[in-house]
């Protein structure tokens, strides 16, 4: 694990990451999602144990963008490493932490990877910190530097992999089957889409590409073969689906496991483009001494074990893990399910016994809605919400029931949750939420 | 290395052996194609056979109801005010058969085409207020509720007055008014159907993905979201029976001057139940959303469930009694249609929407 390899392939890494969180940063502000998304919502929904993160005001969160960037850059150009890595990783996952309705497995992902690009030392050759400072400057870093990343997005993919080996996704192609008719106005390749038999195909495809490519991606043989499916498969990805910049981060973070000769060459070439930053310099100290030893070893070993042990807590709750959604979060479920629900809330003052409905949109925007229906603990959230607001606008004492519909791969409707229960006196736990109905498989589509 | 390579391959051997077997058993039907629904088929046939025609007789009626106003300005009397409401009447009607598409053209400045021009209650005080201002431009004001059909019908009904006093009431500032008031929907109603007509159709129609932003997604949208509006503004409201009200407010219900509300009602869901179904306004077939579910992976369970859903809903409907809706918010009846109408809500919203395959947002749920 100590053992002194090439730093190229985490140079190249870092930069790539830089540059592509920037463009990331930049297209969220352009988008205008700082304001839909964080400033305009009249109530965020929280993660378990993080209702104390609240958005800052409107300018303030353009800060926080702002600095995002900047710190995007700093690591592109290794310019003050350490601080601004912790700078973005804190940015990052504060803004992330700010509305789960938005949780995305590739925001997780960046939160990860920004978390562990704080203890490598991926300035230490060809960045503007080795100019300042020439002494930083390595050629070679421990193996573990490098390896901690291969290994997160081997996690990531093998993960991904074993989760679409379920009955829906292999026997029925679902969701394939329903996606992919929705795309034959594509151009050139549209006109696959509309046969069962592609929804088959891509469903068995992905599965496989997802569980073996990162095997592939290690051995040299496999390589390059490797690559080009990794190409292939995320571009296909996101051209089908809105999947937003994942394709792309995917497609630049697994250059990692490429060779240090093919990342120095890289490195090389753009060197030639700059004036000298550091890999010509022939004063080259390639002992690693003491100062790489992995002080963090227990901090990343106890890191690591989270992250193979906690995709499988879904084992310990009742129930489809896809219908309660009790540890479906975080562990790389992706592009999974096709469901969406209809939620209606009721709250009774109980004193009067008066029941009104509530017209969610006047709270919550579109997105929220979509996103809140058809996840049991956003639902509960939401009913606490519901009962201080009527609290707050004087009612006694409300109850707030709810009748939520969902359609999970096709299957007709169904209750989510007892729609006789009063949400606003459950407690959101790690243990099973007993008020979730058990879906009903027996009306397959 | 080698080794490990190998068990890997005894893991998936299973699999890979599957993999020709699965494109054995469904080579048969493997190549039957799931959707043979042409998007753009449909987007022609709504555009052409629903969305336009009935924006044009909304066009229509609107410039009827202009000549009459004018016509009632000049001679203020009684024959004049009620051909003037006659007029009213037919054009609100047809503005029911309207609000689904307030996209692309309709997608006014203010919002979508029914939230601005099809706004109640109407504030009365304010409308008192710019009667009395000189020089009021509509273009310039950011409120909705003097303007748009229920300002014209608070004006020409007013608020429990008998004809005789509606007619008094009418000096020249508020025959300006009036004149104001109808003046922006006439040019609103020309501009959309004139750019339906010429550039806006061939958009529509050739934007036919199902991506956040195509023409299925938006015509969806909205078409929701005005369903929607049924039951939250136009019954729920009015009853008492929205969250956090401690009575009923028959002051709530459309068109509360004219009390034609009922009516209204039953014409603004026959325009969802059209679009829906795929049917034009005098009942010829066209192809529409059922259509497009029938074609789909667990369609016709829906569209079974719906049709249901649709039969209670208009049941539901034929029962209210036969008084005015302000008259009967507390009623039985009027909860049932509550009930029938929110049962059909996940039909149409979440449901059909995961079946098509259609986005809805921008942002992507379990996204990547």
């Amino acid at each position: 694990m100590e053992q002194p390899i090439p730093v190229a392939p985490l140079v190249t890494f870092r930069m790539i990451f830089g540059l592509v969180m920037l463009f990331s940063c930049l297209r969220y502000m352009w988008m205008g999602w700082v304001d839909t998304q964080l400033v305009d919502p009249l109530l965020h929904f929280h993660y378990y144990g993080f209702d104390w993160i609240r958005p800052l005001p409107r300018a303030g969160m353009y800060g926080v963008f702002t600095l995002m960037s900047l710190s995007c850059l700093a690591i592109f150009l290794g310019w003050y490493y350490r601080l601004f890595s912790v700078v973005f990783f804190l940015c990052f996952t504060y803004v992330e932490l700010i509305d789960i309705t938005y949780y995305l497995n590739h925001y997780y992902f960046v939160s990860i990877v920004a978390f562990l690009m704080i203890f490598v030392p991926a300035n230490c050759y060809f960045s503007l910190d080795v100019l300042r400072n020439p002494l930083i400057k390595r050629t070679e870093v421990s193996r573990w530097c490098i390896g901690i990343f291969k290994l997160q997005i081997g996690i990531v993919y093998c993960f991904a992999g074993l989760a679409k080996i379920n009955y829906d996704w292999l026997i029925r192609a679902l969701p394939l089957s329903i996606w992919l008719p929705a795309k034959t106005s594509i151009p050139i390749i549209g006109f696959i889409f509309k046969y069962k038999f592609t929804a088959f195909l891509f469903s068995w495809i992905g599965m496989l590409f997802d569980t073996l490519i990162v095997f592939g991606l290690l051995f040299k043989k496999t390589r390059w073969l490797s690559y080009i499916a990794v190409v292939i498969f995320h571009t296909l990805t996101g051209i089908l689906f809105q999947i937003g910049v994942f394709p792309i981060v995917m497609i630049f973070a697994v250059t990692i496991f490429f060779s240090a000769s093919f990342h120095q060459q890289l490195l090389d070439k753009l060197n030639t483009l700059l004036p000298n930053i550091g890999t010509s310099n022939p004063l080259r100290n390639t002992s690693t001494g003491s100062k790489s030893k992995i002080r963090v070893a227990p901090l990343l070993i106890c890191f690591f074990a989270f992250q193979i042990l906690f995709p499988w807590r879904y084992l310990l709750y009742p129930g489809n893990v896809f219908w309660t959604e009790e540890g479906y979060r975080f562990s790389w479920r992706v592009m999974l399910m096709e469901k969406a629900g209809t939620a209606t809330f009721f709250v009774k003052d109980a004193e009067s016994g008066r029941e009104g409905s509530v017209i969610n949109s006047q709270f919550l925007n579109q997105h929220q809605e979509k996103q809140m229906a058809m996840q049991p603990d956003l639902i509960l959230q939401y009913a606490k919400y519901l009962k201080d607001h009527f609290l707050a606008q004087g009612m006694t004492e409300p109850r707030v029931r709810a009748e939520v519909l969902v359609t999970l791969n096709a299957r007709p409707a169904q209750l989510l949750i007892d729609p006789a229960v009063d949400l606003s006196q459950q407690i959101d736990q790690w243990q099973n939420k007993k008020w979730i109905l058990p879906l009903n498989t027996d009306t397959l589509p | 290395m080698l080794k490990k390579r190998v068990s890997l391959v005894s893991i998936f051997l299973p699999f890979l052996v599957c993999l020709p077997l699965l494109f054995i058993s469904c080579d048969e039907e493997g190549l039957e194609e799931i959707d043979g629904f042409d998007r753009g088929e449909m987007l022609a046939s709504l555009a052409d056979d629903l969305i336009i025609p009935n924006f044009e007789a909304l066009q229509e009626s609107v410039s009827k109801l202009s000549i009459a106003t004018n016509e009632f300005v000049q001679n203020t009397n009684e024959e004049n005010l009620l051909k003037m409401r006659a007029a009213w009447v037919e054009a609100v009607t047809n503005h029911q058969h309207c609000t689904s598409f307030g996209f692309g053209p309709a997608n006014l400045s203010l919002g979508a085409y029914g939230t601005v021009l099809g706004v109640f209650p109407v504030d009365e005080e304010e409308v008192e207020a710019n009667i009395l201002k000189a020089d009021v431009n509509l273009a310039r004001s950011f409120s909705r509720d003097v303007r748009g059909f229920f300002t014209v019908e608070y004006l020409i009904y007013g608020n429990d007055k008998t004809e005789i006093q509606v007619i008094e009431s009418f000096d020249q500032q508020r025959k300006d008014y009036l004149l104001l008031v109808i003046d922006e929907l006439t040019m609103t109603t020309e501009s959309i159907v004139n750019n339906w007509k010429t550039d806006y159709r061939e958009k529509f129609i050739n934007n036919d993905g199902t991506a956040a932003g195509s023409s299925v997604s938006i015509l969806y949208n909205e078409f929701v979201k005005d369903y929607e509006n049924i039951k939250n503004y136009k019954v729920e409201l009015p009853a008492g029976l929205t969250a956090g009200q401690v009575s009923s407010d028959p002051t709530l219900v459309e068109a509360y001057y004219s009390g034609i509300s009922k009516q209204l009602i039953r014409e603004h869901f026959s325009s969802s139940k059209n679009i829906w179904m795929g049917q034009t306004r005098d009942g010829q077939d066209i192809i529409s959303f059922e259509e497009y579910l029938v074609a789909l992976e667990g369609g016709p369970t829906l569209v079974a469930a719906t049709k249901a859903a649709i039969v209670e809903i208009d049941n539901a409907l034929a029962a209210l009694p036969d008084v005015k809706l302000s008259e009967m918010v507390d009623s039985e009846e009027v909860v049932t249609l509550r009930t029938k109408l929110q049962a059909n809500t996940a039909n149409f919203k979440s449901s059909m929407s995961s079946l098509l395959g259609i986005s809805i947002t921008f942002n992507s749920g379990d996204g990547d």
